[in-house]
């Protein structure tokens, strides 16, 4: 790993927004698993 | 670019994992509960090296204590680390209020997992408009930038206003 470059945010603004997508994250990649188990479901 | 292996995986898990796509797995406990776990490209606070860990029970079972579930999932984390100097980062869920809860667990678990390994664990909580988060890195303790990496995160967390304070 080389040496690691942080984000810089302009604004606190921007910052919280940084953080709120982080957490709708989690809600993205459940909806993309429903997907996945979907089309497992479809090929089994 | 980060690889996850289930052969790697599977040479110690108790519960055999199945790649469903690029690092993201799926096992099946013995009551039937079917997991999937997954990392995914973060950008919040680095640029690189930095993923999100997801754990899903997917159809929401029931799924009774089972210490194998937490030992397959250790092993995962294992095999992550194994790929070189990458971050994990957690998130609690808190849709249904019981991050607080969740954060605990996963605290118990890493303290019993990770005992005496290589790897460190580092939370933060912040509440924002009246809820409160409960998120966490994930790191080795010989990533050369460790302690700097903790900071920024600290800082990123931290900092973060509510949406009162910018008005």
């Amino acid at each position: 790993m080389t040496t690691p470059v942080f984000v810089r945010y302009d604004s606190p603004a921007e910052r919280r927004d940084a953080f709120m997508h982080m957490v709708g994250m989690r809600q993205q990649w459940e909806e993309h698993v429903k997907e996945l188990v979907e089309r497992r479901k479809q090929h089994a | 670019m980060l690889e996850l292996s289930a052969e790697r995986i599977n040479i110690h898990a108790p519960y055999k994992v199945e790649r469903v796509e690029a690092n993201t797995f799926l096992f099946t406990t013995k009551s039937g509960v079917v997991y999937y776990v997954g990392f995914s490209h973060d950008f919040s606070f680095m640029e690189e090296n930095l993923y999100q860990f997801f754990i899903t029970n997917v159809e929401h079972k029931h799924a009774p204590a089972d210490s194998a579930i937490y030992e397959t999932i250790k092993v995962v984390i294992e095999e992550f680390f194994e790929q070189g100097q990458n971050v994990i980062l957690y998130i609690c869920d808190s849709m249904d209020n019981r991050q607080a809860m969740r954060d605990r667990l996963f605290r118990i678990w890493f303290n019993t997992c990770f005992e005496n390994k290589n790897i460190t664990l580092y939370n933060e909580q912040i509440e924002i408009d009246d809820i409160w988060y409960f998120a966490g890195i994930m790191l080795r303790k010989d990533n050369p930038s460790h302690n700097r990496i903790i900071g920024q995160f600290h800082d990123f967390v931290q900092d973060i206003p509510n949406k009162w304070e910018l008005l």
